[in-house]
């Protein structure tokens, strides 16, 4: 019996027997590595077992009747006759479950993601003062995130002007798109002025330009582009066409450009780790946060960790050229050791293009106490925001902010009173915040812990997500009163 | 083919169906060499019928001291590479000469024993789930697209080929052990 197959080997053979057949280059690879005895031995054999299989199945009966074990589509969601579109700001912790029965109250389709948006004039839903109807986003630039009910993802990046056409459709007329379809939400459809593109279960990006030129490409499954007076073409994983109806060949097969789409809206935050006494320079690409002029802010956050660490010269930089910088001198650490951990960042018009943006950070441990000895080790997150609320109030910040840490729910309460109250897991958390008080101090909100001897400041990124600036906890989310 | 066939005199209707049930009983074997070397289902479905009507259309040539199964390989061989030349402007695999003389003789090497492998794979099918048979049956006897099926049965196309994988490995690693037991 011969060796096992290399997952490679077997993985083209799979590619080659489906119904995309292989491209060149893994056609190329498959060639090579069929050089090898034992792996043509298991080409030939799985073809020979490929070609008898429809007379080995011949006679052999199911005993049992058709039975389905997948998962039934979640309900049509037919109650929601028009289209909303609900407060933007969440983070990108949302989760949104198509068979959550709780899924029939919520709107079709849901704006889950925003950065840098730029709206085109007539086209900025109204999304600062809970659902409003709209049917359609059009952005100058950013990324906007629309989630539909069935758990359809749509990012688009700017410009693009893109319609809602019903729970299960859109229309492009231009812009870059990127959809995903999960399980269950197969046969979305995505309408462009020359074609339509229906979904089979995958991940799959559009480009419309101005021009009537249409780039179509799959990231991952499989669609059916369908054109008029045309039998539907499938496309399969990692193939790519430009329809262009003003060319010799209105369809041509291009390859896929996988850096050209952004599939998801990016992360903020970057991991750093500290792992020597000597400086260092630290390179973030913040390329994909940076859409537009604006106030951009880097906070470093310590996670864990025996050292602090001494931040400075921050500088903005655009394909390797500073642009802006902030040089001064801050740490992060534990609360005691947490001073002026944020730096501002402010990118005028005159200074923004789209191109490649990287954060220079020049870091080094912080003096250590004498208790502290062995290796430095230090690790935590850069969050690089843009326009946090520098000019949040007082009734910004009351209120209850809920977030999770090490596997617990915490709920903290900053009272009117200037007290402060938290819950760990739904009970009452009474060692902390023990004559505690809050204040605020040009839109930062600041906590006296007497027990520390600190401060915790806490900033706001829009009016429903607190960022921790001095703690190692993720961004706290706002909840409705009690 | 019959019809054919009866247009021509004297032939011999015993020694025809003779002849018959013997291309028949290569058509196994020669699906696994045509598929190894044009690994496009429908396309080895094309040859192997081109094979068929060509040795039918040919058996008064017939030397009764040659080997049906050696004439008929070398028969595919030369359909398979034409059929290959004539679709090499669509995507199809394309493998160099060269190879395909070196995967033709392990293909029809491997051809030597397809009774057992089809016995083998007879007895490994009827250990899989009747949905699993279900699904091989949809992939391979009713033919036509797994993506449309995948959507009959409400499931990403991608996890119906997965599937598909799993099992084609599966009954490889099967048939593989029958045979070296045997």
């Amino acid at each position: 019996m011969s060796k096992a197959p290399s997952p490679e080997l077997r993985k083209l053979i799979d590619q080659l027997l489906a119904e995309g057949g292989l491209g060149r280059v893994e056609t190329s690879r498959l060639e090579e590595l069929l050089k090898d005895r034992d792996a043509l031995r298991y080409y030939t054999g799985v073809m020979s077992q490929e070609a008898m299989m429809a007379e080995a199945l011949d006679g052999i009966e199911a005993a049992a009747p058709r039975t389905i074990r997948f998962p039934l589509k979640p309900l049509a969601l037919a109650a929601a006759a028009c289209v909303v579109f609900g407060l933007g700001f969440f983070s990108g912790k949302q989760r949104f479950s198509p068979v959550d029965l709780k899924a029939a109250k919520q709107p079709v389709v849901q704006v889950t993601g925003l950065m840098g948006v730029e709206w085109e004039k007539d086209a900025a839903p109204a999304l600062v003062s809970g659902a409003v109807v709209a049917e359609r986003v059009a952005l100058r630039s950013g990324l906007v995130e629309l989630t539909y009910a069935s758990g359809v993802r749509v990012t688009l990046e700017g410009p693009a002007d893109y319609s809602v056409a019903s729970p299960t459709a859109g229309n492009l007329a231009n812009g870059k798109l990127v959809a995903y379809v999960p399980p269950g939400a197969e046969g979305f459809t995505v309408d462009y002025a020359k074609g339509k593109v229906v979904d089979l279960g995958t991940e799959f990006a559009m480009d419309v330009s101005a021009d009537g030129r249409t780039e179509l490409g799959v990231f991952d499954g499989e669609v059916e582009l369908h054109l008029p007076g045309d039998k539907p073409r499938p496309l399969f994983q990692s193939q790519a066409v430009l329809h262009d109806v003003n060319a010799e060949d209105e369809l041509r097969a291009i390859p896929l450009d996988r850096d050209k789409f952004v599939r998801r809206m990016p992360a903020r935050d970057f991991r750093w780790s500290l792992t020597s006494m000597e400086p260092q320079q630290i390179e973030f690409d913040v390329s994909h946060l940076i859409w537009r002029p604006s106030r951009y802010r880097a906070i470093f956050k310590w996670i864990e960790g025996k050292d602090a660490i001494s931040v400075s010269d921050v500088e903005l930089r655009l394909d390797g050229k500073t642009v802006v910088t902030d040089r001064h001198e801050g740490a992060t650490g534990n609360l005691a050791k947490v001073t002026d951990n944020i730096y501002r960042l402010d990118l005028d018009p005159s200074q923004f293009l789209r191109g490649r943006w990287t954060l220079h950070v020049s870091v080094k441990p912080y003096p250590r106490a004498a208790a502290i000895t062995g290796p430095v080790q230090s690790q935590g997150i850069l969050q690089f925001e843009e326009g946090l609320a520098t000019k949040a109030t007082e009734k910004d910040f009351i209120g209850r902010w809920g977030y999770h840490f090490l596997g617990s729910r915490y709920i903290r309460e900053f009272h009117a009173d200037g007290r402060v109250t938290l819950t760990k897991d739904g009970a009452p958390y009474e060692e902390a915040f023990v004559d505690s008080r809050w204040s605020m101090d040009e839109g930062v909100l600041k906590v006296w812990i007497p027990e520390h001897n600190a401060f915790e400041n806490h900033v706001l990124r829009d009016e429903n997500t607190l960022i921790f600036t001095s703690n190692p906890y993720d961004n706290a989310a706002k909840l409705p009163e009690e | 083919m019959m019809s054919r066939s009866q247009e021509w005199s004297g032939d011999d209707p015993q020694a025809d169906s003779g002849f018959a049930a013997e291309i028949a009983g290569l058509r196994t074997a020669l699906r696994g060499y045509v598929l190894s070397i044009l690994p496009h289902h429908a396309a080895c479905d094309d040859v192997v019928q081109e094979v068929s009507l060509f040795l039918w259309e040919r058996r008064h040539e017939r030397d009764p001291g040659t080997n049906l199964k050696a004439w008929a390989f070398k028969v595919a061989w030369f359909k398979a590479m034409a059929w290959r030349r004539d679709r090499q402007r669509e995507r199809t695999v394309n493998f160099s000469e060269d190879s395909l003389h070196e995967i033709a003789a392990a293909a029809e090497a491997l051809s030597e024993e397809a009774g057992e492998r089809l016995a083998a794979l007879r007895a490994c099918l009827s250990k899989l789930s009747p949905q699993e048979l279900q699904l091989l049956k949809m992939k391979y006897v009713d033919g036509g697209s797994l993506t449309g099926r995948a959507r009959e049965l409400s499931q990403k196309a991608s996890r119906v080929q997965k599937t598909i994988s799993r099992l084609r490995l599966a009954l490889r690693h099967c048939i593989e052990t029958k045979l070296s037991l045997g």
